[in-house]
């Protein structure tokens, strides 16, 4: 068929131009592995790491299961945009061979392969074909009307906040939203022009585009469709969209062995594909405790990083509650972002501790537990003093490391993205600890537990306190009878999300009561407002989030709020109107009923007396 | 529909038979009108009723509260006792004062007396208040100058080492107790006095954060701590209170004056709570409800700027005393005598109203 083919011009020209841009920029940010590629890497590459990479790409990046299983109605709108399209490139490519039987042909052949040939001929499989692509074109046109939905009522997709755009992020939302339309339009017009054509287009052709005067449109819609695909592609390197092929290179990358700097470079190595790999998906922003107040999401901070401007105040504002990172459907690490960038922000101030006293070893002796109540624990000596008494009743014997003199754990200066002063806090505290003879190391503080698990290296087991009582609860050392009690848990950021303790406390609870079910809870929970992750949110912000997380806890027939975080119980009780005990009061409290029975029966004693 | 013809318009029912209410009841009394006290307790008193001696000249709490009641009793003042008002119904232009599903009493203006409530200087577990024996409050210790409790040490102590700590659950924007309470530093000053006259060899240690001496008289009162009973003023917030040696509390703070960290070793140490509200007004249409206080309430609003006495939105409703905000006794006194003169020009407008 001899037609001009001039129109797909601007297509292969913006196609081109966005292949160039995105091989430079990922050469630039791979320039030091280019370099210097580790054995490992290369090991790793020729090994089942690749083929995992693949299922995850298709996983992840195709049918984006991780959003359907948070929400199915928005997964369906991105799964149904990636895999429709993914469809069409890849039927397409099967077609032009089939028909052509010549495997290799110009990129722009299988694009515009219907205005070139719109009756295809060769049976069954030439019928399979055009119905085949005509579904890519259907599945890519419900995703799209969903995301129109999804601008105009969010509610519609289940979620309540959606990202806001910049400028080029809209230019290239028009453009990509023009392009499939287009060529429905384009099509239909083609084989209403021409006859053939499968459900969809074929259908449309017959119906509206037969007439004669129509078919000055063809041409002019065959150029706005390759228009609007040039276009698209000329700005897709500089839109939210460089995330469809950044997260493909991500994922391989990951698999690889690959692992994002301490220190923040946003245009080099991982970080930089981590942070391009972000498709706005707007995840992170409902589950976020602070979505009414701030525009700190992940999402934005993500987007400042790569614009390069103003990532400082998001980046410390954020309370590092963990939701976005466990909510995030492309795994981002997105808490090492945010301290890689803390320490970016700090990297100038030269704090001194040197007039700090020193603190000496603590005496040495053989006992089950050494105890770190951290200096959160100095705000709440109840606790402190009931975990005491439940360790003595369950026989277990202890030293308690920072009784009379305490250090910090070294988590906050963490949190801060001071790495080097909190490195130099770890090093005194494992001299203190290693001078010890405990079986385990026991923290009151959630804080405390997740920077001595992942930062100290330690010889003996760390544990926070309420899996040590849980442990001595299912031996037996400890028992307890369920009473008529009624507790809401609260999941602490550090402990639950952070350290993935969620059944412990649980168990615990129902052992003395009855727990009740929340609308928020376990990795949903919120954060209690109070976190030592955020450096700048004010006091009155602080106390905004605390009262919302409280009408989440304060559910009807609960008696008391119970958490297992010394700075989540100072912080929750100051404002609530239930009673917010740790984990551990409750437990002494309850006793064992002889006990009870026993200390009445003591009272009633000294009282006759 | 009830009418309000059964309720006497000229008649004052006062909420409160602390210093603020009697005093109100007296001065309306003497001026003619008929009031009645509605005292959720046994006796009349109050707060007044707990405390030693007084600020700033040391006059026996109990001589006071005896003038008090004597005059009560003169004017023949009816007293209702033990009865916890806990809301109020507006009835044509006058109130009923209920307690739960019954009405004990009706009456032309009400004025609230109900003064303060202690802040739970539990909610600052940091200092160990009800887990530490020796972690008292300024009240506790009147209450063992009133020899109604012991020292919280042996009597083998004869030089106890002893902290008051100020601003507990005031000036607290954490707490939700923005508000300074205004005469817990003279009374922490009023308080290490006394204990030093009972334990002369005693080591007694004021952790402030600035001291207010506001008052007539008080910043007297403070050299004369300093000067003639050693009485040492460390400013610095205490951070905490631990077990120490034997039974004694280890206490930490920072000497912000001379930039350094101290550590003590205490007997006795003393929080001096603040003054917070003991119900929030809940306002419905034609009824007041008292409830319990939640994080950040405040004290009873009133209208106008200096000295007044008539509560927001509400026609016929008076507050008078500690229930407004921190007040020292001779404050409460003044604006008792204040309230019942707006209250008279209240009822008196009325009468006009109806003459006419
Ligand atoms: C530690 C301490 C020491 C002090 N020492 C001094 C001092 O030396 N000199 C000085 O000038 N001031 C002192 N004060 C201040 C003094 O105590 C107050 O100014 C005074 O008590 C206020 O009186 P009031 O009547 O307003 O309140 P309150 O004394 O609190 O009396 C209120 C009364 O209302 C009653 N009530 C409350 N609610 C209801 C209800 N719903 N129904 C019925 N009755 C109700 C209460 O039972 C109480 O009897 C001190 C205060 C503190 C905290
Ligand atoms: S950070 Fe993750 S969850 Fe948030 S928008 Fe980006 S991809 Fe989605
Ligand atoms: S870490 Fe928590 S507070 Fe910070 S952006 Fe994520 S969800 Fe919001
Ligand atoms: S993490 Fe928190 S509680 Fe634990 S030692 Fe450090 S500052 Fe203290
Ligand atoms: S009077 Fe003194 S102790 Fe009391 S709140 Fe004010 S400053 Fe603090």
């Amino acid at each position: 068929m001899e037609k001009s083919a001039w129109f797909v011009w601007p297509f292969m020209l913006g196609f081109m131009f966005a292949l160039a841009v995105l091989l430079l920029r990922y050469l630039w940010w791979l320039r030091s592995l280019l370099r210097r590629p580790s054995s490992r890497l290369l090991s790793r590459m020729f090994s089942k790491h690749s083929l995992l990479a693949v299922r995850e790409i298709f996983s992840e990046g195709l049918l984006h299961l991780r959003i359907y299983k948070r929400n199915r109605r928005l997964g369906f709108m991105h799964m149904s945009l990636a895999l429709g399209w993914f469809m069409m490139i890849v039927g397409g490519k099967f077609e032009t061979w089939f028909h052509s039987g010549q495997f290799l042909h110009g990129t722009w052949y299988a694009v515009f392969f219907r205005y070139f040939e719109p009756q295809t001929v060769g049976g069954w499989a030439g019928t399979f074909w055009l119905h085949y692509m005509d579904f890519g074109l259907l599945l890519v046109l419900t995703g799209l009307a969903l995301a129109i939905v999804k601008r105009i009522r969010k509610k519609v997709l289940g979620i309540h906040s959606t990202t806001r755009h910049t400028l080029v992020n809209r230019v290239a939302l028009t453009f990509l939203w023009m392009i499939f339309p287009l060529r429905l339009v384009a099509e239909a017009l083609t084989f209403g022009q021409h006859g053939g054509g499968g459900f969809l287009t074929g259908a449309l052709g017959r119906c509206c585009f037969t007439s004669g005067t129509l078919a000055g449109l063809e041409l002019p819609f065959w150029w706005a469709y390759s228009l609007s695909l040039g276009a698209f592609f000329v700005v897709l390197p500089f839109s939210r969209y460089l995330h469809i092929p950044t997260e493909m290179v991500l994922i391989l990358l990951r698999h690889w062995g690959l692992q994002a700097a301490e220190d923040l470079q946003p245009e080099k190595a991982l970080q930089a594909f981590e942070i391009h790999a972000c498709s706005s998906c707007g995840l992170c922003l409902d589950v976020c405790p602070a979505i009414k107040d701030h525009p700190f999401q992940s999402a934005y901070f993500l987007r400042a990083l790569r614009s390069g401007k103003g990532w400082e105040s998001l980046a410390s504002t954020c309370l590092s509650c963990g939701a976005c990172e466990e909510a995030c459907p492309i795994n981002l690490g997105l808490e090492k972002l945010r301290m890689a960038a803390r320490g970016k922000i700090h990297e100038k101030h030269h704090a001194v501790y040197s007039y700090l006293p020193t603190v000496g070893p603590v005496e040495t002796s053989k006992v089950d537990v050494l105890l770190f109540t951290g200096c959160m624990g100095r705000l709440k000596p109840a606790t402190t003093k009931a975990l005491k008494d439940l360790f003595e009743e369950a026989g277990l014997s202890w030293v308690h490391l920072d009784e009379q003199e305490s250090i910090c754990c070294g988590r906050p200066l963490a949190l801060a993205g001071r790495a080097s002063e909190a490195s130099a806090l770890r090093e005194h505290n494992r001299s203190l600890i290693k001078g010890q003879q405990a079986r385990m190391l026991v923290t009151t503080c959630p804080i405390c537990l997740k920077q001595f698990r992942d930062d100290y290296r330690l010889e003996l087991p760390v544990y926070h306190h309420s899996e040590v009582l849980w442990s001595c609860l299912s031996s037996g050392s400890l028992k307890r009878e369920k009473g008529t009690a009624c507790f809401s848990y609260h999941d602490p950021c550090e402990l639950g999300r952070k350290s993935t303790c969620y059944q412990a406390p649980r168990e615990l609870l129902q052992s003395c009561g009855t727990l009740l079910s929340l609308e928020r809870e376990q990795a949903d929970a919120l954060c209690c407002g109070n976190s030592l992750g955020s450096l700048s949110l004010s006091l009155s912000e602080r106390q905004a989030l605390t009262s919302r997380t409280l009408k989440v806890l304060e559910v009807p027939g609960a008696q008391s709020i119970v958490t297992s975080c010394p700075l989540c119980q100072h912080n929750l009780a100051r404002q609530s109107s239930l009673p917010v005990k740790d984990l551990a009061e409750v437990l002494a409290v309850t006793g064992l009923p002889e006990q009870q029975g026993q200390r009445k029966a003591a009272l009633a004693a000294v009282q006759e007396l | 529909m009830r009418s309000s013809e059964y309720i006497n318009k000229d008649e004052v029912a006062i909420i409160g038979g602390g210093p603020a209410g009697m005093q109100t009841a007296l001065v309306l009394s003497a001026r003619g009108f008929s009031v009645r006290i509605y005292e959720q307790k046994e006796q009349l008193g109050g707060h007044l009723k707990g405390w030693h001696h007084l600020f700033p000249h040391g006059v026996a709490a109990s001589d006071l509260l005896g003038a008090l009641k004597e005059q009560v009793l003169a004017r023949a003042i009816p007293l209702h006792l033990g009865q916890t008002v806990d809301h109020l119904q507006k009835v044509g232009e006058g109130w009923e004062l209920w307690q739960g599903e019954t009405v004990v009493g009706r009456a032309g203006v009400v004025v609230l007396a109900n003064g303060f409530a202690l802040f739970d200087a539990r909610r600052k577990e940091e200092y160990g208040y009800g887990l530490y024996p020796s972690v008292l409050t300024s009240a506790d210790l009147e209450a063992v100058f009133r020899k109604e409790r012991p020292w919280p040490f042996g009597p083998d102590c004869a030089a106890p080492q002893i902290g008051f700590v100020h601003c507990v659950g005031s000036r607290d924007l954490k707490c939700g107790s923005p508000h300074c309470s205004k005469l817990c530093c003279v009374t922490a000053v009023k308080q290490a006095m006394a204990v030093k006259a009972f334990f002369p060899e005693a080591q007694v240690y004021c952790f402030y954060m600035d001291l207010r001496m506001h008052g007539l008289e008080y910043e007297e009162l403070y050299r004369k701590a300093q000067v003639d009973y050693g009485v040492r003023f460390i400013r610095g917030r205490l951070s905490e209170a631990a077990p120490g040696q034997g039974k004694r509390l280890h206490v930490k703070a920072e000497d912000t004056l001379q930039g350094r960290p101290l550590h003590l070793q205490l007997d006795m140490l003393v929080l001096m709570s603040g003054m917070v509200p003991t119900f929030v007004l809940e306002q419905q249409e034609r009824a007041v409800f008292f409830k319990e206080p939640v994080f950040g309430s405040g004290f009873v609003p009133v209208q106008g700027f200096l000295a007044a006495g008539s509560v927001v939105q509400q026609k016929g409703l008076f507050a008078s005393g500690a229930c407004k905000g921190p007040a020292t006794l001779p404050e409460v006194f003044a604006d008792a005598a204040a309230v019942a003169c707006e209250v008279e020009q209240y009822l008196k407008s009325l009468k006009a109203v109806a003459h006419a």
